[in-house]
C-alpha cells in the first residue's frame, strides 16, 4: 500500500500532497563540503534517532540500492535525482505506509516529506511537524534566531518548508487559459513545474505547484497561503470543467473515450503517449463522461514508470518491451471493477 | 540616443550602475552590449543570480584578506560559483554579503517560524518582549495610559527575567 493506492480528497484535480522540511545538523558541514567519514556519523545519527523510537520506518542506503531500485524511488516521488549521486554516504528511511521520507545527505543534511492522495495541507503538515519535532529531540539543529533553520541553498532558509500539490489541469490547458493562470500564480509567490519538480516537462497536463518563499513568516501563514491558491486553481479548472459539459459535448465525449479505447486495447505504450491518453481519461472519468472501470486510477502514474515496470517485470527490459508491459499494466488495470 | 561605446549605432540597452552611490550610466548598441556581455544574459540559475548581485555589491576583496569560513573553509568566491553555503557557520562569517541577497529572495531576514527545543524558551520570550513594545507603543499613541503602564511592567518584568 502506498499513497496513491489511497483516495485523496479533490482528487479530481490534485493527485498529491506534499510537504517537505530542509533541516541541517549544527557544527557539521553541509552536504557539498562534508567528509566521507562526516557524512557516515550524519546518516547514522539521523538514521538512529528515528529508528530506536519509531519501529515503522526502514533504512535504505543508496549504496546498496540497484540504480532500477532507485529510479523507482524517484518515480514513487519518495526520493530525488540528486540523492543518487555517488559521492558520501546517503540513504533514505521510508515508513511502512510510504507516506513519509527522509532522504539523508541530499542537499541539506536533513530532507523530511510526507505526500499524501488529494489535497490535504493541513494532515500532510502536521505528519512533518511531528517528525521534525521526534528528530530535534535527540539531534542539534543548525538553526539562527533571525535566519531560522540554516540550508545549504538560501532560498530554504527559514522554515525550510517547501509545500507543494500535483495537479491536474487538462480543462485549463485545452481552452489555452494556462498562461494566464501561470503568470497569476507567479504573481501569488509560488511556481509551477513539471511532474518531477525542477528542471522536468510537464506531461499529461500535470503539473506541480510550490510556494516560493520559505522565510518571514510562520508555517501556518505559509500552509494558508498555499491552500489559498491552489483552492483557486482547483475552482478554475472545474469552472472550465463545467462549461465544458454543458450542452452535451459530442467532442470532448469523443475524445476521452477514444482515448478509453486505445487504453484498455494497445499492445504496446510509449510512456508519452500513455500520459496524454492518461489525461483525457482521467478527466473524462472526472466529468462523468467514462462510467466504465475503476474510479481511482493514481497508481498507473507510478506503475507505467520505466523502473517501476521493470521492477514489476523482473528484469531492465529494453524499449519496446517496456512499451508492451505498459500496455499489459494498463489494460489488466482497467479490467478492475471497482 | 546613440551607442556611448562605438558613437555609430542606435542604443538599445541602457544600463546604469549604482555602487555605493557611486552612478555610472551606459547607452548601448546590440553589438557593444553582446561584447560588454549584457545582451541576452537571462541565465536564471541561482549561482549566476547571486555573483550578478555580489558582484556589483562591493569591490573586489585583495587576496589574503578573503574571508573564510572556520569550520568548513567555504570562500565566499565559492558562494558565488554555486549559490550554496557550506555550513551553519558560513552564513555568519559572510553575514553582511548573505543579508541582502536573503532580503531579495524572501522578502524578509526575519524567521517567525517553528523554533527548535534549544532555543524555544529564549526565542519565544523575546518574541513575546517583541509584540508587548508594539502593543506599548499602541497604547501610547491611543493614550490608554493605563494600560501602558501595566505594558511596560509586564516588559520590565520579562527583561528582568532573561
Amino acid at each position: 500500500m502506498s499513497w496513491y493506492d489511497k483516495v485523496g480528497k479533490d482528487d479530481d484535480v490534485v493527485v498529491s500532497t506534499r510537504i517537505r522540511l530542509a533541516r541541517n545538523l549544527d557544527k557539521v558541514p553541509f552536504p557539498s563540503r562534508m567528509s566521507r567519514e562526516e557524512s557516515e556519523k550524519v546518516l547514522n545519527e539521523v538514521s538512529a534517532a528515528i529508528l530506536e523510537r519509531n519501529p515503522d520506518f526502514t533504512l535504505y542506503k543508496m549504496d546498496d540500492l540497484s540504480d532500477l531500485e532507485k529510479r523507482a524511488l524517484i518515480e514513487e516521488h519518495l526520493i530525488s535525482q540528486e540523492l543518487c549521486d555517488k559521492r558520501l554516504h546517503r540513504g533514505v528511511l521510508i515508513n511502512s505506509d510510504r507516506t513519509v521520507s527522509i532522504m539523508i545527505n541530499e542537499e541539506d543534511h536533513v530532507r523530511l516529506q510526507c505526500i499524501l492522495p488529494g489535497f490535504a495541507p493541513e494532515e500532510a503538515w502536521d505528519t512533518a511537524d511531528k517528525m521534525d519535532s521526534l528528530l530535534g529531540e535527540s539531534l542539534t539543529y543548525a538553526f539562527h534566531e533571525k535566519m531560522g533553520y540554516l540550508t545549504a541553498c538560501p532560498t530554504n532558509l527559514g522554515t525550510g518548508m517547501r509545500a507543494s500539490a500535483m495537479v491536474h489541469l487538462p480543462a485549463l490547458t485545452l481552452t489555452g487559459s494556462l498562461n494566464n493562470l501561470l503568470n497569476s500564480v507567479g504573481k501569488l509567490g509560488m511556481t509551477i513545474r513539471g511532474l518531477y519538480g525542477e528542471g522536468t516537462e510537464a506531461q499529461g497536463n500535470f503539473y506541480q505547484i510550490s510556494n516560493q518563499r520559505t522565510l518571514g513568516m510562520t508555517e501556518e501563514e505559509l500552509l494558508q497561503r498555499f491552500t489559498s491558491v491552489i483552492t483557486q486553481i482547483m475552482e478554475r479548472e472545474r469552472a472550465v470543467r463545467q462549461k465544458m459539459a454543458e450542452g452535451e459535448n459530442l467532442a470532448i465525449a469523443d475524445r476521452v473515450y477514444r482515448a478509453y479505447g486505445i487504453l484498455t486495447n494497445a499492445r504496446s505504450l510509449s510512456g508519452k503517449e500513455f500520459m496524454n491518453l492518461y489525461s483525457d481519461v482521467r478527466l473524462g472519468k472526472n466529468m462523468g463522461i467514462i462510467k466504465e472501470g475503476p474510479v481511482h486510477t493514481s497508481p498507473l502514474l507510478v506503475s507505467t514508470q520505466v523502473a517501476t515496470l521493470c521492477k514489476d517485470a523482473g528484469a531492465v527490459l529494453p524499449v519496446d518491451k517496456r512499451d508492451q508491459k505498459r500496455a499489459e499494466i494498463v489494460r489488466d488495470y482497467f479490467k478492475r471493477s471497482e | 540616443m546613440l551607442c556611448t561605446k562605438c558613437g555609430a549605432k542606435e542604443a538599445v540597452l541602457h544600463y546604469t550602475k549604482n555602487v555605493n552611490g557611486e552612478v555610472t550610466e551606459m547607452h548601448l548598441c546590440q553589438d557593444c552590449a553582446k561584447e560588454e556581455g549584457l545582451f541576452g544574459n537571462l541565465n536564471l540559475d541561482f549561482g549566476g543570480l547571486f555573483s550578478d548581485f555580489l558582484g556589483s555589491a562591493f569591490a573586489p576583496t585583495p587576496i589574503g584578506t578573503a574571508p573564510t569560513c572556520p569550520l568548513c573553509g567555504n570562500t565566499l568566491q565559492n558562494f558565488e560559483k554555486t549559490g550554496r553555503m557550506g555550513c551553519g557557520e558560513c552564513y555568519n562569517t559572510f553575514a553582511s554579503q548573505i543579508t541582502p541577497v536573503i532580503k531579495r529572495i524572501h522578502g524578509s531576514v526575519l524567521h517567525t517560524g517553528k523554533l527548535p527545543k534549544e532555543v524555544q524558551g529564549e526565542v519565544k520570550a523575546k518574541r513575546k518582549i517583541d509584540r508587548l513594545r508594539k502593543e506599548l507603543k499602541d497604547a501610547i499613541a491611543n493614550e490608554e495610559f493605563e494600560t501602558a503602564a501595566r505594558l511596560r511592567d509586564e516588559i520590565r518584568e520579562m527583561e528582568g527575567a532573561q
